[in-house]
Parts: structure tokens; sequence; C-alpha cells
């Protein structure tokens, strides 16, 4: 748990080194550019506040990361929504998001469709690779609920990604 | 189960978004004097001053239409005949110090979202519609989905959002919409209207006139009304007459 890192003794190298991609993550979480500048700038700077603990931490960047995603959730608790314009609604899922062309808009627009967990939970599994247990810890619920949020975004993604594959398709017909 | 592997076209999109998200040069500078200047205990000046300098305007969000079954024998009711007054009822956000006027021939839904940098006040339209707000199953959160419809002649679709704006240097929310200047409710705004293709939802929508107001509420501040009409040139000219009396008719702090 208490290893040594080199970015303890440098609080200031830590952040010039992850700041870019700790934003890559808050900006998949909340989908805005402002939106994740303030929530990277308010977790590294409380992070800062306590850099003892967190740069004897196993991994400083992943304990900042789920920082991150907590102060993400946190921040968002209680009834929000978004404005979400879609031109069609998704009605024929597929088995494989990976067998539709997915592009960068279009998944940034697609994650935009998921609740905040769902988001979270997706971006944790499929970008860094966390397995259920750390998902559900910083998530807060169980390892089955877990599967249960990933499994229900991959079927709005598939949802969404299919109803994107068909609008293409006619734009180009 | 799901497994990573079974999603590496997700996977790489994600990578990617993550790698290419549009961060300021300047952030890690600022992570570092926002942590050199936080007292113990307290809130940082950048804390403080987070909500307005990570706000932005991404409102715009849509409006939509809505399938308008109507049974009025009257094709515009939003229209007046011309001659009679058209009857006018109040809409009050008490929560958002807001209220405005509009036909009685119009109906009223209460525009439940909110985001960083977006709230919905309200919903209008010549007939009534089902929300496009629907809360979560969990109940943690409502998202507002609108898609474009068919507006029919003499049709208008309206929301009012308030909106926070990125504050720049000697720079105003105002500053940065479009339309004529004016004065709404003793606040500084501005009137556009304009084509249909400014706002693509409303163009789908069979709408035919975009009307936009912005009423600047403090610095970084806007609230904000797109209204797309449909109809006849005739019906157009009337119902922005009437778009634009609702709008002037905006009271805020009431």
């Amino acid at each position: 748990m208490a290893g040594q890192n080199a970015e303890q003794a440098s609080p200031d190298a830590f952040v010039r080194e992850h700041t870019r991609t700790l934003f890559g993550t808050a900006y998949l979480l909340t989908g805005d550019a402002h939106a994740a500048e303030e929530l990277v700038q308010d977790t590294l700077v409380a992070c800062l506040a306590k850099w003892d603990r967190v740069g004897r931490a196993q991994s400083p960047v992943a304990y900042v990361r789920r920082s991150v995603v907590h102060r993400f959730l946190d921040g968002r608790k209680g009834p929000r929504g978004r404005v979400v314009a879609v031109e069609q609604v998704p009605d024929q899922p597929v088995d494989d998001i990976a067998e539709i062309a997915v592009t960068r808009d279009s998944v940034q627009r697609m994650l935009g469709l998921l609740p905040d967990r769902q988001r979270a939970a997706i971006v944790l599994r499929y970008l860094y690779d966390w397995p259920d247990d750390e998902v559900a810890h910083v998530l807060g619920c169980r390892q089955a609920s877990v599967r249960s949020l990933i499994s229900r975004a991959l079927a709005s993604l598939r949802a969404a990604a299919v109803a994107g594959a068909e609008l293409e398709a006619e734009a180009q017909q | 189960m799901t497994e990573p592997s079974r999603q590496p076209a997700l996977r790489g999109a994600l990578a990617e978004l993550e790698r290419t998200a549009p961060m300021p040069a300047d952030l890690p500078d600022r992570v570092l004097d926002g942590a050199a200047s936080r007292p113990p205990g307290h809130r940082s000046r950048w804390r403080r001053l987070a909500p307005l300098a990570a706000a932005v305007v991404v409102l715009v969000a849509a409006a939509a239409a809505a399938v308008i079954s109507s049974s009025r024998p009257n094709p515009a009711p939003g229209v007046p005949d011309g001659t009679a007054p058209t009857p006018w009822q109040t809409f009050v956000n008490q929560s958002m110090r807001f209220s405005l006027r509009y036909p009685i021939f119009w109906r009223a839904s209460p525009a439940r979202f909110q985001s960083e940098f977006v709230a919905g006040i309200v919903f209008l339209s010549t007939e009534h519609v089902p929300t496009p707000c629907h809360t979560s199953h969990d109940r943690r959160s409502v998202a507002c989905v609108i898609a474009p419809v068919r507006l029919d002649d003499g049709d208008v679709y309206i929301l009012w959002a308030a909106s926070s704006v990125l504050p720049k240097p000697r720079e105003t929310a105002l500053d940065r919409a479009s339309g004529r200047p004016t004065t709404i409710d003793g606040h500084r705004a501005k009137v556009d209207v304009t084509g249909p293709a400014q706002r693509r939802w409303c163009q789908q929508s069979d709408g035919a006139r975009i009307v936009e107001v912005s009423i600047a509420q403090g610095m970084h501040e806007l609230i904000q009304m797109d209204a797309c009409l449909a109809g006849s040139p005739q019906q157009l000219a009337a119902l922005t007459q009437i778009v634009l009396r609702s709008a002037r008719s905006v009271r805020l702090g009431s």
C-alpha cells in the first residue's frame, strides 16, 4: 500500500505529468471541457493538500483518478439531467458495439446518453481495465451492481450505435 | 458478464477521447497556483469562482416540436384573429424567480432538466405536448430527450432556460449572444429573428422561423429563449409578435 513514489517528493512533477490524463478521465465523465477543468482542478488541489498521504499510495495517479470519480459522482447527486438532442430513437440493439463503426464523436455523444454511474463504470472498466471490485468500491456498490450497470450501459450504447449507423447509412444514400 | 477484450472499438474510442480531450495548456499551472494559494480549511479563490469560471454556454440545446393532434378547428391556435385581444395567463417559477405571460391558447410544461451550465425553465407550445423530460428508474436523474417532430402551420415551440457563460476579460455573457440590443424588465437583452437553418431541430420540425431572446442576468448568466415557429408568412408575422410580447413580459426576481 505504502510504496514510495517519485511523485511523493514532487507534487509539482505529478501535476505536470498527470493532469493531462486526469483531465481526459474527467472529460469522459462530464462530457464537457469546462466541467472537466473544474473537476480536475478541484480534485488536484484537494489531493495536493494531503500529498503526504496521496504520494505514499501505491499508485498516486490511480488514487487521484478515484478521487476524480468520487467527486464527479458526489457533485451530481440529486435529480439532474442533460438535454440530449437525438434525431432518431434507437430501437434495434446488436450483439457487439465493436461490430459497428465507432467514432470518437459518436462515442462521446453516446456516453452523454448514459446516467452518471453507468458512464463512470464504462470508463473505468473499458478504458482503465479496473476489475469489478475496484469499480464497485469507487461507486459504492456491490460487484453484481457493477456488472448490472455495465450491462445496461452497453445495451444503451449498442442501441445508440445502431441508430447512429442507420442515420449515417441514410445520409450516404 | 462482459469482458473488456470484447469491446476493442469502444476501448479505442475511449482512449482516443481521453487522449484528445481539449485540456487548457495552463491547467497544471492553475492547479499549482490554486494549491499554493489555498489557506488550510478554506475554499480556494478558484473554487469560489468555479461555478462561473467553469461555465460555458451550451444552451441552445434544443427545443423541438411536438406532434400536434389538434382538435381545434383553428389550424393556427396561437395566432390571434386580428380583432379580439389575446387572453393571457402567467407562468411562474418561484425558485428561479422567473415569470412570464403567455397566450391562454398555449400550454406550459416545466422544463425539469439541469446540467452544469443550463437549467431548463419552461417549454411553451401551442398545444399540449408530453414533456420531453423523463425521470430515471432510480429517480436520480432526469433526461430530457428532445427529438424533432412536425410543427403544423401556426404552431410554436419554445424553450426558456437559464445558462452560465465562461467569463472572459471585458466580455459579458450577453456580448456573445446574437441579435438586436434591447431591454427586458430593466435588464439588457438581445432579440434575434432568423430563419430555421440556424437551428437544425427547428428546420427538421418544419419550422420556418427562429426567435431568440437573451436576457442578461449579471455578468455571466443569461435567461434565454429559443422559439421555433411554423406557418405562412402572415402567420409567422403574427406569431413573432406574440412570442416577443410574451418574452417582453418576463419578470426576473419577482
